[in-house]
């Protein structure tokens, strides 16, 4: 027999436990923690208005953000010329560095100059390389919550419909194709790109945008997953095939262009429709900054690594050997020239 | 027969263990609730997980996705987000601050161990130094510009407010504005679009005056759509008359708030243009103004990257030998003399326990590796 069994639910500890907490008033914020934060935001705000107003407000800001209004991710830009400033002040004191010898402070210099063309380089490609990765990692992101899922859904609908149109007004003759390819060469390097870096807008549908509009001019793989079979066959027609299929490619790529250049990119279509898919504004406005530093993260990343981490491990030993080298080649011509 | 203790049962494991929910499903307050149709939110609920409902979707996860879905990695995106320099110098201190050091280090070479010491200690210091140094005075200056946008949006309504019948008068005046266009502008939730043109028409439908109009707009406290960004200013000579009228912008930075004014005016111009190419043309040109905008917010968060650049090396340069000190005991200078005493001093330790252990105690001798 067991006793126990035929108690009600009603005097279930968790139970009563859970009524009590609902019951309980809540408790007020602690004092000093509202003091601190109220604190700060009224600093923040005298920042805003005496520092941040009239500092940015010049020809300066207005600018740079011209130049770089058209940049997929401006943030590098920043991190790179700041490095740019950082290192160059690190060579103007070693080159000023008394307690060095002349040579090897004319050397560490270089050195230094050579190791931030070197980093800057290599970042710059990293994320280049890395970017239609990280395209997907961010859609991957955004879907895992079901507000940014729809909203993934609506540019991709937006996007597509944007296409279609694109499409149809070029047939019709609305939109004229004013891009002019120089020769085959860059027809080529066109497609490739393009083919690398297609678009999946349909779910059901695994051909990317592009693909389509070569399947529409009749230039078609067996697998629809492998670019790059048809980067060669592309490739092989521009080498070697009619002035007509020829054209009707030239087209594709015209007609791509235009659609790359009128995509909306997620943080705009958070911006500017995403009321449509959030109603909560608090949460519209956390997706929104998440988004957003999702995308700036990757040159973030990648800026960091190199510069702060994989550069200065690997480069600095090999270039310490040759500048010691240098300098060695340099006493021998020393001795060589005296006797 | 055999009689439980009453209160070993009604711990939640034990209760699992126990068998009582299967036994009884009813008697379980959340299986209650789902088979008798009850909001199962009530009570203990293992289904919600501290999240908002509707702002996790379940499925199959693989580890990135996991990673993605973390609470620190939502933390570091959203910081990435909101304030730029902070989150590079943030992952600049991880791996200038700590993994850097530690593979300088740990790398073999033991001739230039002095070097690498000093190597490790410039990367500390650049990491702290970078990430205090930006924290503190770049995030200020990000949740200044956010001050920024967001007054310029308080400021709207109280100076729509403040504005004068007269000064509405001007502004209609002055755009040339038509019974039609303030129709299609005005926000009234009394009001439909014809009654309102009713109203700014006399009876041979003839556009009334601008004051009258700006007399109505006022009364039934509609707000023209662009009106809301600005007040207008009169500039007055000597003699107190007026020179010209000016549209100020009181939240915007200025550079920014001719923009938004353009765009405002593109985009009622695509509203009322019919030509195809026309259009086309007008959608560049605000999406062009659209970027600029968001090229200047970009500036405004990151140029305080380059301003801080030169003082934060300096700092980092002054921070080194402290490091070396206090972490690494290390002083430049000093510490030749002080390594070889150091080694002396322990190469006898070691030689005095090789002596007493080799004497007195022959078995651990076996153990004493790397002896050989």
């Amino acid at each position: 027999m067991n006793i126990s069994h035929n108690i009600s639910p009603k005097f279930n500890t968790q139970y009563n436990y859970n009524l009590d907490k609902r019951c309980a008033k809540p408790q007020p914020q602690t004092f000093t923690g509202m003091n601190i934060s109220k604190g700060y935001d009224k600093f923040c705000e005298e920042v805003g208005k005496h520092f941040c107003r009239p500092i940015f407000d010049n020809f300066v800001v207005n600018k740079l953000g011209y130049t770089i209004r058209n940049s997929e991710n401006a943030v590098k830009h920043f991190l790179a010329v700041g490095s740019v400033i950082t290192s160059g002040m690190y060579m103007h004191q070693t080159y000023t560095n008394k307690k060095m010898d002349k040579d090897r402070r004319a050397t560490l210099t270089v050195n230094q100059g050579f190791t931030l063309l070197l980093s800057t380089l290599g970042a710059y490609t990293l994320d280049g390389s890395l970017k239609s990765w990280w395209k997907k990692q961010h859609e991957r992101y955004l879907r895992l919550n079901a507000a940014g899922n729809s909203a993934w859904d609506g540019m991709n609908e937006m996007n597509s419909d944007m296409n279609k149109q694109t499409i149809e007004k070029v047939a019709k003759g609305e939109t004229k194709l004013e891009m002019t390819i120089k020769d085959d060469k860059a027809l080529n390097k066109l497609v490739k790109k393009f083919i690398k870096s297609d678009v999946v807008l349909d779910k059901n549908s695994k051909m990317g945008i592009f693909a389509e509009k070569l399947a529409d001019a009749g230039i078609k793989v067996a697998n629809p997953e492998d670019k790059n079979a048809l980067i060669q066959k592309c490739k092989s027609i521009i080498a070697t095939g009619s002035a007509e299929m020829k054209e009707k490619i030239a087209n594709a790529v015209k007609t791509e262009n235009i659609v790359r250049k009128n995509f909306i990119e997620i943080n705009d279509y958070l911006d500017k429709y995403g009321e449509q898919h959030v109603v909560d504004k608090s949460m519209l406005k956390r997706l929104k900054i998440r988004s957003k530093g999702f995308a700036a993260l990757r040159s973030i990343l990648v800026f960091g690594f190199v510069y702060r981490f994989f550069v200065p491990l690997a480069v600095v030993k090999p270039t310490n050997l040759l500048c010691d080298k240098y300098l060695e080649y340099k006493k021998q011509a020393k001795q060589k020239n005296a006797v | 027969m055999n009689i439980k203790p009453l209160t070993s049962e009604f711990t939640h494991k034990r209760r699992l263990k126990s068998g009582y929910d299967s036994e009884h499903p009813d008697r379980n307050v959340r299986n209650y609730a789902l088979m008798y149709g009850e909001n199962n939110t009530r009570g203990y609920n293992v289904n919600f997980s501290g999240k908002l409902p509707n702002e996790s979707v379940t499925a199959a996860k693989t580890l990135m996705e996991k990673i993605m879905d973390s609470r620190a990695f939502n933390w570091l995106t959203g910081f990435a987000g909101e304030h730029n320099v902070a989150a590079a110098s943030l992952i600049a201190l991880f791996l200038a601050g700590g993994l850097r050091p530690a593979i300088t280090i740990s790398l073999p070479g033991k001739k230039d161990l002095e070097d690498k010491i000093y190597a490790a200690g410039h990367s500390m210091a650049s990491g702290v130094i970078g990430f205090g140094f930006s924290t503190l005075i770049t995030t200020p200056i990000d949740s200044g510009i956010k001050f920024i946008y967001k007054d310029a949006k308080k400021m709207r309504k109280e100076d729509y407010d403040k504005l004068t019948v007269k000064e509405l008068a001007d502004y209609i005046r002055k755009n040339n504005l038509t019974p039609e266009k303030i129709a299609d502008k005005m926000e009234s939730d009394k009001l439909s679009k014809e009654d309102i043109l009713k109203q700014l028409k006399d009876n041979s439908g003839n556009p009334i005056s601008h004051e009258k109009m700006a007399q109505f707009i006022k009364d039934n406290k509609g707000q023209i759509i662009p009106l809301k960004k600005f007040v207008i200013k009169e500039i007055k000579d000597k003699n107190g008359n007026v020179i010209e009228t000016k549209v100020l912008y009181p939240g915007y930075l200025k550079i920014v708030a001719d923009k938004v004014d353009k765009v405002n005016e593109l985009k009622h111009l695509l509203a009322t243009t019919t030509d195809i190419m026309e259009k086309e043309n007008l959608m560049k040109q605000i999406k062009n103004l659209e970027n600029h905008m968001k090229g200047i917010d970009t500036t405004m968060h990151n140029i305080s990257e380059w301003a801080i650049a030169i003082p934060r090396a300096m700092l980092t340069i002054a921070l080194i030998p402290p490091i070396l000190k206090y972490v690494f005991h290390v002083e430049k200078g000093k510490s030749a003399n002080k390594k070889a005493e150091n080694n002396t001093t322990t190469q006898t330790v070691v030689d005095a326990n090789k002596a007493i252990l080799s004497n007195s105690m022959k078995a651990f001798k076996e153990f004493t590796g790397g002896d050989k």
